[in-house]
């Protein structure tokens, strides 16, 4: 057999080569650059960690040119350090677990087209945003989307699109439900009139609370918040009240420790916990609330109640627009593991927050595409019971169903992400996942 | 589809306690598309019987309820001491017909005649009366979805849009009056309903039906 | 007693390496380890075939609001509970647990695997 060995460029261990020899592998040493001997039926042996993704071995098999079920991945990084024989132990086992791939896969690069859709259409900022960033940008009234690889396709239009850019309405409400008789003492005020009213009111020592309602995409408001340490020094002494206090932002930080030394209370607490009704006058609100961490109830009397809106963002209806098998299911970007604005179905991203950064996020994602293999995912028409298990389940929307009398399940290989959720799910077992199992330690990975 | 529900693990286990080596067999009709019994159910019940001891075996057939497709198991079956069925009655019953020196065992209840709702959901939505009567109500069928199978509803206990009797399910005569309003055709339900005819349905003998014109 | 791991290539398995650089006696215990695209893909048939194999198993992955295939790791926790009732059902002395992890929240896997 022959193997192509790829990693360190440092000088190899003897038990690597020794036990090459030993098993009658012929070997070669490789590098990117030098891969035109790699034959077809060589296996590429990376001599790597494990903790090498799928995507990773994709990626290599890529740049290599080679089927990525003959990218073999050996722990080298997590195994040198045990003694030698132990190495060669596990060498050995590795060798030996070598069998030829099955399929044929190729691992390929998709870029989508470059080309945005706003949904629903209009808003010039992101339309100027786009511009700037040479991306085209198109926008109907009435439409419908088709898939095509990772691609939609505008109907009738027949525009292809890489990406949709779906543009949330706002929905606001009170962080807590305001009692009749605190409204009525006028002394409730929206931030955006805050300053307008401290400005007017020639009171030195007034007292002001803000209820803010845990974070939201939408950092305007916190820069209104964090701005209030800026008041006139004879100014009022304000007090936030806030589910969460959102600094991940370049700057909210600093702004958020210059409002503190300023003189700005901050507490966190769950709204809930808060209580409020008119002062005797009635012309102040008595709010009480119970800190988190010590269990007395505090008092106090504000001159200036600021509720903060909870704002919401509600997606347009976008699975009226897919033309798809499925209903879809998006989730709203707020995970970690995926990219900021994208929602689980790739190419899709929501406008909120800052314009700028969506704008980056959308265009990268439109120039670097993502590597997908064809062939890895493979689906057994004759088992499958069409179910559609699979169907309502894939996370990236990559299944739906093909043929004229849709007789079988299809997946869009530019869209899958390899997660096997469908297989495990799978009643018939009619969906199978190549996979190359790895080696580590003394177990069989 | 047939929708059916495997059965507790400690029946199985009590019925199978005079047997070792079991053969475990899936159906891959309704139970496999309704995720009670198809070959992965077959496996995950084999699975577990070998980590109890037993020497099981998956295996999965394409219809159980018909013998063509039972032929090739006639190797397999005799190596074994008991089958457990995953199919629904039918099936189940089939492959006592075709085996009959094996003790066939059902594996799975078989609970209803319904449609999947959404991915891990599934409800009735017929019983199988033998004279369908969906037209006269919106297409939304009182027998099988009322719980007092009212063809003259409602029954007054209706809440919100749900049952009196299981807050959980939708009213079915709520269902059948916005239907028929967005149909125009609420004056329809004035017409009082005359009893229906259970002839055809599950109270006479078991039923039957024998098509001269295809048969052999 | 005998511990086999299911680890997602994203979170679960780096963690568990995390944690065998911190710990490395933990080796000990593990005779089986399988890293996986998405503890989602991982079906209940295979849980079972590797318990055959140890005592205790647990699946590692994303936290549920992190993972990258939106349910997956939910996914993974439904399926877990659904074994181990069947494993309780069937009074098999066996234990599957879902642990959520990643290299840097290290301390729910430490509970279940250094005793």
């Amino acid at each position: 057999m022959q193997v192509a060995l790829f990693g360190s460029d440092r000088s190899l261990p003897l038990w690597v080569t020794e036990e090459l020899e030993r098993m009658a592998f012929s070997f070669e040493v490789v590098t990117p650059e030098k891969t035109k001997a790699l034959l077809p039926s060589s296996f590429v042996v990376v001599l790597g960690s494990a903790l090498l993704t799928e995507d990773e071995v994709a990626e290599l098999a890529l740049r290599l040119g080679v089927n990525p079920l003959r990218v073999a991945v050996f722990p080298y990084e997590e195994v040198r350090d045990l003694p030698e024989e132990k190495c060669r132990t596990l060498w050995q086992g590795f060798l030996r677990s070598l069998v030829p791939p099955k399929r044929d896969v190729a691992a390929f690069r998709v870029t989508p087209t470059r080309r945005v859709l706003l949904y629903p259409e209009g808003d010039e900022r992101l339309c100027e945003a786009f511009a700037r960033a040479r991306i085209p940008v198109v926008s109907f009234p009435s439409f419908v989307l088709s898939r095509k690889g990772v691609d939609f396709h505008v109907m009738p239009h027949d525009i292809p699109v890489g990406a949709c850019v779906l543009i949330p309405s706002l929905q606001e409400e009170p962080p807590v439900v305001l009692p009749r008789e605190v409204l009525d003492t006028g002394r409730v005020v929206a931030l955006e009139r805050l300053p307008q009213v401290l400005g007017l009111s020639s009171l030195r020592k007034m007292c002001v609370v803000l209820l803010v309602p845990s974070p939201h995409p939408y950092p305007e408001d916190w820069e209104r918040i964090f701005a209030l340490a800026s008041l006139p020094p004879q100014g009022a002494q304000v007090l936030v009240l806030a589910e969460e206090v959102f600094v991940a932002r370049e700057g909210f930080e600093e702004a958020f420790r210059r409002a503190r030394e300023a003189g700005v209370l901050f507490e966190k607490l769950p709204l809930s916990r808060v209580s409020l009704s008119p002062s005797l006058d009635m012309r102040r609100v008595v709010v009480t609330y119970t800190p988190e961490k010590d269990p007395f109830p505090v008092r106090c009397e504000a001159h200036w109640l600021v509720p903060v809106s909870r704002k919401t963002c509600v997606l347009p209806p976008f699975d009226k627009v897919l033309l798809s098998d499925r209903e879809v299911v998006l989730e709203l970007p707020e995970n970690p593991n995926l990219l900021p604005f994208a929602t689980n179905i790739p190419g899709v991203f929501v406008a909120w927050g800052d314009v700028e950064d969506l704008v980056v996020t959308v265009s990268r994602y439109l120039e670097e595409g993502s590597i997908q293999e064809e062939g890895r995912v493979r689906v057994d028409a004759e088992r499958c019971a069409l179910c559609l298990t699979c169907l309502r389940s894939c996370p990236t929307g990559a299944i739906g169903l093909s043929g004229d009398l849709k007789r079988c399940i299809a997946v869009n290989e530019a869209l899958c992400a390899r997660c096997g959720i469908c297989a495990g799910l799978c009643p018939a077992r009619a969906i199978t996942f190549e996979v190359v199992h790895r080696v580590l330690g003394n177990h069989r990975l | 589809m047939i929708v059916g529900e495997r059965k507790p693990l400690r029946e199985i286990l009590e019925s199978l306690s005079p047997y070792r080596e079991v053969l475990v067999l899936g159906c891959g009709a309704c139970v496999t598309v309704c995720l009670a019994g198809g070959e992965k159910e077959a496996r995950e019940v084999a699975a577990l019987l070998r980590l109890k001891g037993f020497a099981a075996e998956a295996a999965s057939v394409e219809r159980q309820c018909e013998r063509e497709f039972l032929v090739p198991l006639r190797e397999k079956v005799p190596a074994f001491q008991a089958v457990l069925s995953l199919a629904c009655g039918v099936g189940v019953q089939t492959l006592s017909e075709v085996f009959p020196g094996i003790p066939v065992l059902p594996g799975l209840n078989t609970s209803f005649m319904g449609a999947p709702l959404a991915q891990g959901v599934w409800e009735e939505r017929c019983i199988g009366c033998g004279e369908c009567i969906v037209h006269r109500f919106g297409g939304i069928c009182p027998v099988a979805r009322c719980a007092k199978n009212l063809l003259n509803g409602p029954c007054g206990g209706s809440k919100n849009g749900r049952c009196e009797v299981r807050p959980d399910r939708d009213c079915a005569w709520q269902l059948i009056y916005d239907r028929m309003k967005a149909l125009g055709r609420l004056e329809e339900l004035f017409v009082i309903q005359p009893p229906k005819n259970w002839g055809p349905s599950r109270f006479g003998a078991q039923r039957k039906i024998v098509r001269e014109d295809v048969r052999r | 007693m005998s511990l086999g791991i299911i680890g997602c290539e994203r979170s679960g398995f780096p963690a568990l390496c995390a944690l065998g650089k911190e710990e490395p006696e933990i080796w000990d215990r593990i005779v089986e380890v399988f890293p996986v695209p998405c503890l989602g893909g991982v079906d209940e048939e295979t849980i079972l075939r590797i318990l055959l194999r140890c005592d205790t198993l647990l699946l590692v992955g994303c936290p549920p609001a992190s993972c990258r295939n939106a349910w997956g790791s939910t996914l993974a926790e439904k399926r877990v509970a659904r074994v181990s009732q069947l494993l309780e059902e069937a009074e098999i002395p066996k234990r599957v647990f879902c642990v959520f992890a990643n290299p840097n929240r290290l301390g729910e896997l430490k509970a279940r695997v250094v005793v």
